[in-house]
Parts: structure tokens; sequence; C-alpha cells
């Protein structure tokens, strides 16, 4: 076993497993995957930890699993969280350019950012994000690079992410309990959204849906940047949930049938009726009303999607979303899920596609790994900041496609 | 001498039983209240008082028997007041002296009115405060509207049952969906309408029948009243008639397939049943014994109240009309949902949705502040004298009802221990079929 220096590794601790992927970036700063370690998650719910022994008994058997399988030793690593605790909000800042001859410098960009960061929060809560928005210069909006230009007075949004500090702190807790060093907390929503979408989707306004086991969290990129972003403590788990007080059955049988019926290859949309027939012939399904099954995930669904409609409304970003909806997580895999999404928000929908890793395995490119690799993505761009130091150029590069601020930048 | 002593006491015994005669009003309110006031008058010709009150001209206009009173001329102009509930409330309010001067020296008031339009839904709680303090006894028809006719009339039925279920003595509920599917989904709408009136005109003949003391089985007025002591029951009415050998059971059939009494959840919440039967005198005891245990097996827990009278003149040989009284506390105290049964079953799906079953935009929707009736102006002699009647202030509060809130059990299976997720006041761990209601087969 050996530690490479150029290794980074994923950790999510989500409600249906738990799973560690290692990354490595060569010298010219790609970054490809070396391996993934799973484990199944019994301690978390809703995407948060309720018993701490079992968490790190399963946190250990992923790392262990990617350890011995890719023949490397993990020291340290970077950590998604989530949870309905987590909230977001836009803050803006502002600067009066002092000198004499209006040009903005780098000290005018930092203290604009240090003010913008400046929120008065609850007690007891921890900003996890702050990511940079757009410049404006004398009311000017729209800029990304305001070095070098000239203006009287300086602005800057920022979207912070926040969350309970106790609840935050739980997990870091178990890693260090088992003798690792955190390299970053991120939100898993943005970690899955740096590994699905591209640049060109982030640019033209796109909505990433993470819909997992326990949660579903979602980010609004216009621009290039975060303008909004949320999690909602319903996943996949409550269809299974549905299913087993609707049908009848069991909370295991309520899973293989879900299950069933999001493996079954001859069927692309469950919520298409004229794919009735096909539904009922697979296996197991025989003895089940297939309307019912058909009725109380569209429910469940549908409803989420509203409320995630209803929220981004409120902000009036639905307009901009150019690019439309990708959707990522677990609950992705249920067929036809895109059509629903498509037919709520009245917008294109799509399924992700890990698109930011270029060199990546086939097994590793589903919907449900968005998060880890997203993780393994956020640990190679804060990489490639601390290497920019060295090599402007490699700083502009990545300000380009993401801007982070704060604490994590 | 001493038979001129005799005769002068028989006068005064007379004049005694003369003042102390009980007074009866029959008010109709809105177009169809007033229409249906105007049929009775016209069917049974009471000796009592019948009126009907209206905004629209056109409609009193066509009307000729009850006595015609029109209100709020200097604001609607002799139209109607365009499904406005509020503007109907301002009218009452205006015409304060009228309803006062109709509902003076009354008993006994019988009030029949469309819930969803501005005149019925707005005038009728107004009314029902002014035969309040006049002291009379107030038992309300009122209609509830067909779920197509959109949601501001539903809007309106809802935001006036709210009102008159806390102040009528006893709310007779006649909901035209019910009714329409009791009669039968595929008849026309004139017919509809005018079995809906006749239902309803027979309804109010059964309980003045009882007022008046006309059966010969009797349910004394006294006992009506201690029917309504229980104070604000809702109550629901069914109509059946039937002439032939099997009578009986012709009648008993058409009133357990009501949607009212078909129904195992509504059936077991009705605390008392009043039945006022119109019949030939070939009616039998046998008969009558006969309908009363059949229904007595499907409503075990209510009382029974039977009122009798020989009619010559029916076309039919038996009438009989059903009042179905819930009892509000009994309702309340039910699990799940019980408690908005039959407010659910008048007020189908638009109505809901305003009330806050909906969707999350419509929670907390609450009744606009200028429906509620304002504080009752006092001189500044009534509020000393209250002041000084200290005791006596919190004798009023003794009888409010303390409403019982319903337990409600909703399962969240695997969710059921953990932190709930809640949005916009809905927990989202219940599952999504259960809280919209979607229907599973």
């Amino acid at each position: 076993m050996f530690k490479a220096d150029n290794q980074i590794v994923g950790l999510e601790i989500g409600t249906s497993k738990v799973c560690a992927i290692i990354g490595r970036m060569d010298k010219d700063g790609r970054l490809s995957i070396a391996g993934i370690g799973q484990s199944v998650s019994r301690g978390v719910r809703k995407g948060e930890i309720i018993d701490k022994d079992l968490a790190i008994v399963d946190v250990r058997n992923a790392l262990t699993e990617a350890e011995e399988k890719w023949d490397c030793e993990i020291d340290s690593l970077y950590l998604g969280v989530t949870g309905q605790h987590i909230k977001s909000m836009n803050n803006k800042g502002a600067h009066t350019i002092l000198s004499k001859d209006k040009i903005i410098r780098q000290s005018d960009l930092t203290a604009v950012l240090r003010n913008a960061q400046v929120v008065s929060l609850e007690s007891g809560r921890t900003i996890i994000h702050s990511l940079r928005q757009n410049y404006f210069i004398d009311g000017r909006g729209g800029i990304t690079h305001p070095v070098d230009l000239t203006g009287s007075r300086l602005e800057v949004g920022v979207h912070i992410i926040h969350g309970q500090t106790p609840r935050i702190e739980l997990p870091k807790l178990i890693i260090e309990k088992l003798q690792l060093n955190i390299d970053g907390i991120v939100f898993n929503g943005l970690a899955s959204s740096l590994a699905v979408l591209t640049e060109e989707q982030m640019q033209q306004g796109v909505l990433l849906i993470d819909f997992g086991a326990g949660t579903i969290e979602y980010v609004v990129f216009i621009d290039g940047v975060v303008y909004f972003s949320g999690v909602i403590a319903v996943g996949g788990d409550h269809i299974t949930n549905d299913l087993a007080l609707g049908l009848k059955i069991s909370l295991g049988q309520a899973e293989q049938l879900k299950i069933k019926l999001c493996t079954d290859a001859r069927c692309d949309n469950i919520f298409d009726p004229s794919n009735k027939a096909l539904l009922a012939e697979i296996e197991g399904l025989e003895n089940i009303n297939i309307d019912n099954v058909i009725q109380i995930i569209a429910a469940r669904i549908i409803e989420t999607f509203k409320i995630i409609e209803k929220e981004i409304s409120k902000e009036c970003l639905l307009e901009y979303l150019g690019a439309g909806i990708v959707l990522c997580g677990g609950s992705a895999r249920i067929p036809g899920i895109a059509k629903l999404a498509s037919h709520v928000f009245k917008l294109p929908a799509t399924l992700a596609r890990i698109s930011s890793i270029e060199s990546i395995d086939s097994r590793l490119d589903k919907y449900e790994f968005a998060t880890a690799l997203g993780l393994v993505k956020f640990g190679a761009m804060q990489k490639s900041v601390s290497v920019s130091n060295k090599n402007p150029t490699i700083l502009k590069k990545v300000l380009n496609v993401f801007k982070f601020g704060g604490k994590n930048e | 001498m001493n038979n001129s002593r005799s005769e002068s006491l028989i006068v005064n015994i007379q004049n005694k039983i003369i003042s102390r005669a009980v007074t009866f009003k029959l008010i109709g309110v809105g177009s169809a209240g007033s229409k249906v006031v105007d049929l009775y008058d016209k069917l049974f010709r009471p000796g009592f008082d019948a009126f009907a009150a209206d905004t629209d001209l056109q409609i009193l206009k066509s009307l000729s028997n009850a006595d015609r009173i029109h209100v709020g001329m200097s604001v609607t102009r002799g139209l109607d007041t365009g499904c406005d509930i509020k503007l109907g409330r301002e009218i009452a309010e205006k015409e304060n002296s009228k309803f006062s001067e109709i509902c003076g020296q009354a008993d006994f008031v019988i009030c029949v009115s469309a819930l969803g339009g501005g005149t019925g839904g707005g005038m009728t709680p107004f009314l029902v405060e002014c035969a309040h303090k006049a002291g009379a006894k107030v038992v309300v028809f009122a209609i509830t509207p067909f779920g197509f006719e959109g949601e501001r009339r539903l809007r309106n039925a809802r935001l006036a049952y709210e009102q008159l279920k806390e102040s009528a003595d006893l709310l007779v509920l006649i909901s035209n969906e019910v009714m329409v599917e009791d009669l039968g989904v595929g008849n026309g709408m004139p017919y509809v309408f005018d079995e809906i009136n006749h239902i309803i005109v027979n309804g109010i003949a059964g309980i003045m029948s009882i007022a008046q003391s006309e059966g010969i089985i009797r349910v004394g007025f006294g006992e009506l009243l201690q029917l309504l002591q229980s104070k604000h029951s809702d109550g629901c009415l069914m109509f059946a008639s039937a002439s032939g050998e099997n009578r009986i059971e012709k009648v008993l059939n058409r009133i357990v397939a009501s949607q009212l009494f078909a129904r195992n959840s509504l059936s077991e919440l009705i605390d008392s049943v009043l039945i006022s039967l119109t019949a030939t005198d070939t009616i039998s005891s046998r008969e009558l014994e006969n309908l009363i245990n059949n229904l007595k097996i499907r409503v075990p827990q209510a009382e029974f109240l039977l009122n009798v009278k020989i009619g010559h003149d029916l076309k039919t040989e038996l009438a009989a009309s059903i009042i179905t009284v819930y009892n509000k506390l009994k309702s309340r105290s039910k699990v799940f949902g019980r408690s908005e049964l039959l407010s659910n079953i008048f007020f189908p799906e638009p109505c809901s949705k305003v009330f806050g079953q909906g969707s999350a935009d419509d929670q907390g929707a609450a009744i606009p502040e200028a429906l509620i009736p304002p504080p009752p102006e006092l001189s500044a002699d009534e509020i000393k004298s209250l002041v000084n009647k200290k005791g006596k202030v919190f004798v009023a509060a003794k009888k409010m009802i303390q409403p019982e809130l319903g337990i409600q059990i909703i399962p969240k299976g695997r969710f059921q221990n953990t932190e709930p997720t809640i949005y916009n006041g809905e927990d989202l761990d219940v599952p999504t079929f259960m809280r919209k209601g979607v229907p599973l087969n």
C-alpha cells in the first residue's frame, strides 16, 4: 500500500450506501478515477447519521474495500454533507474604489468578497460554502473579472450554504474517530453538480436535482455561478415507504418491487399507460396492482418536483434555466422520471452523465455515484487552486468555470 | 252574575293562551330561498308569516304567494349581489331594522337559503343573529351548490356554513350534489331543481307539523326544542313518498339508499332522527313499527322522534320527511377526519382547497375579516350594567361548547420515529397518496 501525493478521496455517507472514490491527478492536472469502495449504509436516515456506531463500521468497510482493491492508503478525504438543516441564502457586498485612477485591483476584490461574506446567521449555524457570483461595477452587472477595469463602486454577490453546526460536526467526528483527516466539507448537491454538469449548461442556466435515497439536493446555476440551492429530506426511501403502506406489503418487498421496476430494461417510462402491459409481465409483479404502484410513485415524485419548482419560482429563476433540468442520484433510475420532471417544470429534463471527469470507467458512470465523484472533482479543483499559486494560468482556467469563495476557496 | 264572572274567566284564560301562542316565521333569503318559501306558501297555505327577502327585484316579481321584502335597493339597484357574499352581509347590516322587525316576537324561525350566492350566503348568518336577538330558535335549511358551479360559489357556501354552524340551532344541509345522486344523475335540471324544492318544502312542512303539534302521534314543540338544546347541530334532509301495498318498504328502501344514510361513516355519527310522516288514514301501527324498527337496526345509537300526521288530500299515501341530526361533539371525537366528513360531502373538491386540504398555496386561508360579525355595539348604560353583573357575564361563557380536537393517527411507516420533514405545514413523511387523497384500486 502506498499513499500517492496526487491522490484525492471523496466520501459520501449516504442514506442507502457509503461510497468512497479515489481519484488521481496527473502532472497536467487531469483527473482520473482509480477506484471505488462501497458499503451498505445502516446508520443514516434522510442523509443524516442516526446511529454513530453503525455509521463508523460502514464507513470503515467502504474505505477498507477501496484501499484493498486499489492497493492504496487513505489518510485524508473530502466529506460530503447533506440534511434538511442545510439552507442557503444570497448576500451582496460592496466596496468603494478609493484609488485616484479608479482602477480595480486584487486588493479591492479581496475587500469586496470579505464584505459579502459578512452575514448574520442564527446561532449554532456554520457556513459550509460561500460561492462567489458575478461582480457589479457602478451597478453594471455580469462582470466576471473586474481586475484592471475602472469604476468607483465594486459589488459582488455570494451564495452562502450553511447548516447546523452539531449536525455538520457529527460526520466529521466519525472520520476523526477512524484516524483520518478531512481535507474539506462539501455540500452533496454542489459536489454532484460539479460531477455531472458541463460548463455550457452552467452558463446557460441549469437546475440539478440529486434524487437520493434519503434526501433531494438541488442547485441552480445561472451564468456559470450558483444562484440557489437547497435540500428536501425526501428521497427514494419515501417512495419505498409509500409503496409499502399503499400496497400493504413489507418494506423489503416494496424495495424489491421498486428495484425491479427500475432495472427492467424493457420499459423506459413506467408512467406511460401504454407500458402497463410490459410492467405487468415483470417477474414478481404479477400479483400487484400496477396502477396503484404507478400512482403511488408518481404522486410522490410529482409532489417533490412541485416543491422544488415552487422554491425556485420564489426566486424567479425558472425562466433562466436555458439548459433545463439534469437529474442524478439513485432515484433517477426510475424509468420516466425525466419526463415527469419535464412535465412539472415545463422544461427539458435529462438524466446525468459524468461529464467533468475525462477518463471514467463505465461502471462508475452511474447516477448514484455523482456525489462521490463530485467530491473528488471538488478536491481536484482545490488542488488546482493551490498549484495555481505557482502557475496563474491554471487558476484563471478554474475560476472561469467555478467561482468559489469563502472558507473553502 | 256568576255566569258573567265565569265567562270573563274563560276569556281571560283564552287571552292568556293566545298571548302565549307560539309565533312561527318562515323566511326565504336570496332567489333560491325565496322560491322555496313561495312554493311552501302556495302548497300549504300556512297560518303564519312567510317572507321572501331578496335584492333581485325580478325574482321577487316572479313570486306570487309569499310576502316579499326587497332589500339593498340603494346598493344593487334592484339587481342581485353578483355572488358577492361581503356585499350581501353589508346590505343585511344596512337593512337591520327590516330584519329585526321580521324576527321580532318570533319564537321559532325557519330560514331557507342557498349558501352559494351573495344574498343567501351573506344575509342568512345575519338574519340568524337577528332571530336569536329576538329570542327565537332558528332552524336553517341551507342549500349547498354543485361542485361545477365554481370555486367562488363553493367558497361562499363554505364561509356561510362556517358562520351558520356556530349560530343556527339546527342547520339542515341540502346538498345539490347529493340530491342529484339520490334522484338519479341522468335527470334534466328543471326536474331536479323542482324535486329539490319539493323535498325542502316537505322538510319544512315536517318541522312545522311538529312545531304546530298537528300529528296523531306527536313530537311536541317542547320535544323539538329539547332536541335543539344541544345547540348548533348539523342535520341532513331526506324525503321519500310512496303508495300502494308495499309503501313502507318503498319509503324505507329510498331512505336507506340515500347517500347520507348509506355511508356507514356518516350514519355512525347520527345522534337523532326526526321523522315526520304524513299519511292517509289507512296507515297502520304495524307499518309504523316496521319502518322505525328497520331504521333502528341501521342506526342503533340514534334517538328516534316520530310525528305522524293524517292528511286527506295527499298525492301519495305516505310521505316521510327525515332529518338526521349529527352530534357535532361526537363527530369531533372520532379519529381521522370524521369531523370534516359532513362538510367534505357538502363542499366538494374546489372548496376543500380553499380551506387548506388541497395544495400548499392555500394553506391557512382564513375567513376574511369583513365577514366575521363585528362585536355588538353597546350603549354606555348597557356596558355599565354588564360590568355590574359580573357573575352573570360568565353565564354565557358556561354555555359555550369547548371543541374537542380530533386525534389523527396517520401512518408514517419507517419514518414514524424520525425527525419529520415538514413543508408548508404538511408532513412529507406521510405518503403523498394519502395526503392528496389519490384513489387506489
